[in-house]
C-alpha cells in the first residue's frame, strides 16, 4: 500500500509540474499585451514598460518560467501588479469558497444520484425506472450555466426563497449555507443525472456476478445483497467519475460563480484573464491544477480501500 | 425491497425538513435599511484606489477624496470643495488657493493642509511614480506652500483642461501625505482622503463598502453605507435589482421599456459621452480614396443602426463632440442614405461593381449587431462585408498595429474637456490610439493650440474647425454619442453629475 501511495504521489507531482509548464506557455500566447490591457488608453510608453518589467514580460519566456517555478517552490505566487497585493492572499481567500461549492455539489449529486441509480437498477424496466431514466438524461442535457440562470430567476427572483448574489455574510454560517444552496444545486444538477445513470448500469452489471447469485441462493434478501455486497463494487466507477468530474465541476464553477456573484477561484481567474493580470491567472491556475490532481489522487486511493483488487495490480 | 422505499421516504422527509429550516433562516436574515447597494460602474472591480494610479472607479475617487474644486451636481458649474477660494492669474500660469480650515482626513490622519495639496499634485509628475495622469498635469512646475492653508500652483504653461477635468477629478484628488508616507504601496488598497465616505472594506471581485465619514467638513450624506458590487453581466444585475438586492444598477438599453412599465422604478437615461463610429483605415486601399469613403457615408443607414442596435435610445451624432461639451458643432451636416450618390461616387473612384472587404469589431454583442446592419447597408452598393470578431482584450493591440480595413468601435467614456475627445485622431497617435491612421497637419496644429487656449470662445471655434476638417475628408462615419440607462428603486434618488456618467453617491437621498 505504501509503495502504491508513493507511486501515485510521484505521478501526481509530475502531472502538476507538466500542467504548470504547459499553462505557463499557453498564457504567454494569449493575444493582447497585458500591460496595455491593464493600463488602458491613458498609459504612456514609459508606464507600459514599467509594468512589463514588473511582470518580467521583458525577459525571455524560459527565464520567466524558471523564476516562476523557483518562486512556487518557495511558496511565493507573486504579486498583483496593480495593487501590490500578494497573489497567494487573493487565491487563498477565494479557494475555500470554490472548494465548498464543489464539495457541496458533489455531495448533493451523490446523495441524490446514487440512491436514484440504485433504485432504478433494483426496479429495472419498471415505470419508476423509466421515469428516473428520462429525468437523468434531461438533467445531463441542461448545462450548469443554464440551470444557474433558471434557478436564479425562479427560486430567487420569482419565489424569493434564496439570495441571488454573494457568498453570504462573513462569519455567519447560516447565511453562507443559504447562499450556497442555489449555486451548488445548479452545478450538481447535471451530475445527479450522470451519477444516477452510471450507478444504475454499475449495479446491474454487478448483479450479474456469480457471488450475487450465490448470496441470493443462500436466501439473502435483495436489499441485503445490494447494501452488503453490490454497492461496494458498484461504487468504484462512480468514484472514478466523481474524481475526473471534479475538474469539469471546477470549470462549471467558473460560470456558476459569475452568475451568482460568488467569490471563488473561478471568478478570480476569469476576471484576471479578462484584464490579463498574469500573476493572478498563473497563481490561480496552478492552485486549480493542484486541487484537481489531489482530488484525482484521493479518488484513486479510495478505490484501493473499497476494492482491494485495485491495490494489487 | 420495502426497506429501500422506507429509506427513500426518510431521506425525502429529511430534505424537506432541511429546506424548511433554511427557509425560516431567510426570513430572519433581513437587510439593513441604511445601506444602498449598487452595481459598480461598468461592472468592473477596482484595482487601485490611489488617485495617481486609479484607472477604474473614478466615481469612487469622487467620494473618497476632496478636490480644490468640484462640479455642482447636475450642472457644469464649478464650485469650491476643499478650497475656500481659487484664483487663476490672467495668463493662466498661477493658480492660488486657500483651503477651508479644519478639514479632517479619514481614520484619524489629521487636518488637511497646503502640504497635502503640494504632495498630492507634485507626486503625479514625479517620474518615479509613473502616474497614469502625468499628461493631465503636464504643465505643472511646482506647488508653492505659502501658509498652513494657502498655496500657489505654478505652471510652465497655461492648460485649458486643468480647471475642467484635472482639478475637479481623479488627478486633482487630495490625499493625506502622512498616510501615504506611512503606507507606501499599501495606500492602493487603503486610501485616505477627506471625502464624505471612507473605504470600510474591499473584498476583491465581491464587494466594496463605503462608510459615511462622520467628520466630513461639508454637508453629510443621508446614507450610512454604500455597497458596490462588480457584477460583470448587466442581465444578472437586472435580476438582482428585480429581486431587491440592488437599489441602483445600470441596465441594458433593451430593458428600458420593461422598467418604464413599473411604477416603483425610476429609469434614468443619460448621454454616454463617447462616440461610436465606423472608421476607415486611411492607409488601406481603397479607403485612401476620398470618394470611396464618401460613398460609404451615403450608404450607411445611421438611423437604422440606432433603432436596430441601440433600441432607438440615443440621439444620432453628426460630429464628434457631444451636446453640452465645449466644441459641440450644432450645424454639422447630416448624411442621409442616398444609394444613387453612393454608387456614383464608387463609380468615380473606379469601383463600379463594388468590392469585398473585412470589417472588424470586438465580441461585444452591440458591436456585432451594428456590423450586421452595416453589412446589409453596404451590400446595396455592391460592397460585400465579412465581419471579423477580435477578442476585446486583444483589440487595442490589433487595431493599433494591424492593417485592418474598416471597423466599428466606441471609445471609452470621455471627460468634460474636448481635448480628450480630439486626441484620438492626432498624427502622433497613429500606431497607438489613432485607429484610423488618419493624419492631418492642420488638425494636429489646432489640437495643440486649443489645449492651451484660455479664451473659451476661441477654443470652441478651434474644436469645431477640427470637426469640419474630419467632415470634409469624410474621415469617419459618426453614429452616436451613445446612451446609458440606469434604474433605481423608490428609496434611492441618485443624482447624476451633468454629462459625466457617474453617480454622486454622497447625494443619494432616502
Amino acid at each position: 500500500m505504501f509503495k502504491y501511495i508513493t507511486r501515485r504521489l510521484i505521478v501526481t507531482l509530475i502531472t502538476v509540474l507538466g500542467a504548470t509548464i504547459i499553462l505557463f506557455i499557453i498564457i504567454q500566447f494569449l493575444p493582447g499585451d497585458p500591460a496595455t490591457v491593464i493600463l488602458g488608453p491613458r498609459a504612456t510608453p514609459e508606464i507600459i514598460e514599467e509594468v512589463r518589467a514588473k511582470m518580467w514580460l521583458d525577459r525571455p519566456v524560459h527565464i520567466q518560467l524558471v523564476r516562476f517555478l523557483y518562486n512556487i517552490v518557495r511558496g511565493d505566487l507573486g504579486t498583483d501588479v496593480l495593487n501590490y497585493m500578494p497573489v497567494s492572499t487573493l487565491v487563498f481567500n477565494a479557494l475555500p469558497y470554490t472548494i465548498v461549492l464543489a464539495i457541496t455539489s458533489i455531495l448533493i449529486a451523490s446523495l441524490v444520484g446514487i440512491p436514484l441509480g440504485t433504485y432504478a437498477a433494483a426496479y429495472k424496466n419498471s415505470l419508476p425506472d423509466k421515469i428516473t431514466g428520462l429525468l437523468s438524461i434531461s438533467m445531463i442535457a441542461i448545462p450548469s450555466f443554464l440551470a444557474g440562470v433558471l434557478f436564479l430567476l425562479f427560486f430567487s427572483v420569482y419565489l424569493d426563497w434564496f439570495p441571488a448574489m454573494g457568498g453570504g455574510k462573513e462569519g455567519d454560517i447560516l447565511s453562507q449555507i443559504w447562499h450556497l444552496i442555489l449555486p451548488a444545486s445548479s452545478l450538481a444538477l447535471g451530475w445527479i443525472g450522470y451519477i444516477a445513470r452510471i450507478m444504475r448500469a454499475s449495479v446491474l452489471e454487478e448483479m450479474t456476478e456469480d457471488y450475487v447469485r450465490t448470496a441470493r441462493s443462500k436466501g439473502l434478501t435483495l436489499r441485503k445483497v445490494i447494501f452488503k455486497h453490490v454497492l461496494r463494487g458498484a461504487l468504484i466507477p462512480v468514484i472514478a467519475v466523481i474524481g475526473v468530474g471534479f475538474g469539469n465541476l471546477l470549470g462549471g464553477a467558473v460560470i456558476t460563480e459569475i452568475i451568482f456573484h460568488r467569490p471563488g477561484l473561478g471568478t478570480l481567474i476569469y476576471n484576471a484573464i479578462q484584464s490579463r493580470n498574469y500573476p493572478i491567472v498563473q497563481g490561480g491556475l496552478i492552485i486549480a491544477v493542484l486541487l484537481y490532481s489531489l482530488v484525482n489522487l484521493l479518488a484513486d486511493l479510495s478505490y484501493g480501500f473499497i476494492d482491494p483488487r485495485v491495490r494489487s495490480d | 425491497m420495502n426497506g429501500i422505499m422506507v429509506k427513500f421516504t426518510k431521506s425525502v422527509f429529511f430534505l424537506l425538513v432541511l429546506i424548511l429550516i433554511l427557509s425560516v433562516g431567510v426570513v430572519v436574515y433581513s437587510a439593513d435599511e441604511d445601506i444602498v447597494r449598487s452595481r459598480m460602474r461598468l461592472g468592473e472591480d477596482i484595482e487601485n484606489l490611489d488617485p495617481a494610479h486609479l484607472v477604474r472607479g473614478y466615481d469612487i475617487a469622487l467620494v473618497l477624496y476632496s478636490n480644490l474644486l468640484k462640479y455642482k451636481s447636475g450642472s457644469s458649474e464649478l464650485v469650491p470643495d476643499a478650497a475656500e477660494e481659487v484664483d487663476v492669474s490672467e495668463d493662466g500660469k498661477v493658480i492660488t488657493f486657500k483651503l477651508k480650515e479644519g478639514i479632517q482626513f479619514h481614520k484619524g490622519y489629521g487636518e488637511m493642509t497646503a502640504e497635502d495639496v503640494k504632495f498630492s499634485f507634485e507626486r503625479i509628475i514625479d517620474p518615479d511614480q509613473n502616474s497614469e495622469y502625468v499628461a493631465d498635469w503636464q504643465t505643472l512646475e511646482r506647488v508653492e506652500v505659502t501658509g498652513r492653508y494657502t498655496g500657489k500652483i505654478i505652471l510652465k504653461d497655461a492648460l485649458a483642461s486643468l480647471l475642467v477635468t484635472t482639478i475637479p477629478f481623479t488627478p486633482g484628488s487630495i490625499v493625506s501625505k502622512k498616510a501615504y508616507e506611512e503606507m507606501g504601496n499599501k495606500f492602493a488598497t487603503n486610501p485616505i482622503g477627506s471625502g464624505p465616505y471612507y473605504l470600510e472594506k474591499w473584498e476583491p471581485e465581491q464587494v466594496l463598502v463605503l462608510k459615511r465619514f462622520e467628520e466630513y467638513f461639508d454637508e453629510k450624506p443621508n446614507i450610512d453605507k454604500i455597497e458596490l458590487y462588480p457584477l460583470v453581466d448587466k442581465n444578472i444585475s437586472e435580476m438582482n435589482f428585480d429581486k431587491g438586492d440592488l437599489d441602483v444598477t445600470e441596465i441594458s438599453l433593451d430593458s428600458i421599456d420593461r422598467y418604464k412599465a413599473e411604477s416603483d422604478v425610476d429609469v434614468h437615461i443619460l448621454s454616454a459621452l463617447k462616440y461610436g463610429f465606423i472608421g476607415f483605415n486611411h492607409k488601406y486601399p481603397p479607403f485612401d480614396n476620398i470618394n470611396v469613403r464618401k460613398a460609404l457615408r451615403y450608404a450607411i443607414d445611421v438611423d437604422m443602426i440606432i433603432d436596430g442596435a441601440y433600441n432607438g435610445v440615443p440621439e444620432r451624432a453628426n460630429a464628434m463632440i457631444a451636446p453640452g461639451i465645449l466644441g459641440y458643432w450644432e450645424d454639422a451636416p447630416q448624411y442621409n442614405v442616398n444609394l444613387e450618390k453612393a454608387r456614383n461616387l464608387l463609380d468615380e473612384a473606379g469601383y463600379p461593381d463594388g468590392f469585398e472587404v473585412e470589417m472588424v469589431t470586438t465580441s461585444n454583442p452591440l458591436y456585432m449587431n451594428i456590423c450586421q446592419i452595416a453589412k446589409e447597408n453596404l451590400r446595396k452598393i455592391g460592397v460585400e462585408v465579412n465581419i471579423k470578431i477580435i477578442e476585446t482584450s486583444a483589440w487595442y493591440e490589433y487595431v493599433g498595429k494591424e492593417s485592418h480595413p474598416i471597423m466599428f468601435f466606441e471609445t471609452f467614456s470621455l471627460t468634460l474637456d474636448p481635448g480628450y475627445w480630439v486626441e484620438w485622431f492626432t498624427t502622433d497617435q497613429v500606431g497607438k490610439w489613432n485607429f484610423l491612421k488618419w493624419s492631418n497637419s492642420r488638425y494636429d496644429e489646432l489640437a495643440d493650440e486649443a489645449a492651451i487656449m484660455m479664451d473659451l470662445e476661441k477654443r470652441e471655434e478651434m474644436y469645431i474647425e477640427m470637426q469640419k476638417i474630419m467632415d470634409e475628408e469624410a474621415a469617419i462615419i459618426w453614429l452616436t454619442n451613445g446612451a446609458k440607462a440606469y434604474v433605481s428603486n423608490e428609496r434611492v434618488k441618485p443624482v447624476f453629475l451633468g454629462h459625466y456618467n457617474q453617480y454622486r453617491y454622497w447625494e443619494i437621498t432616502d
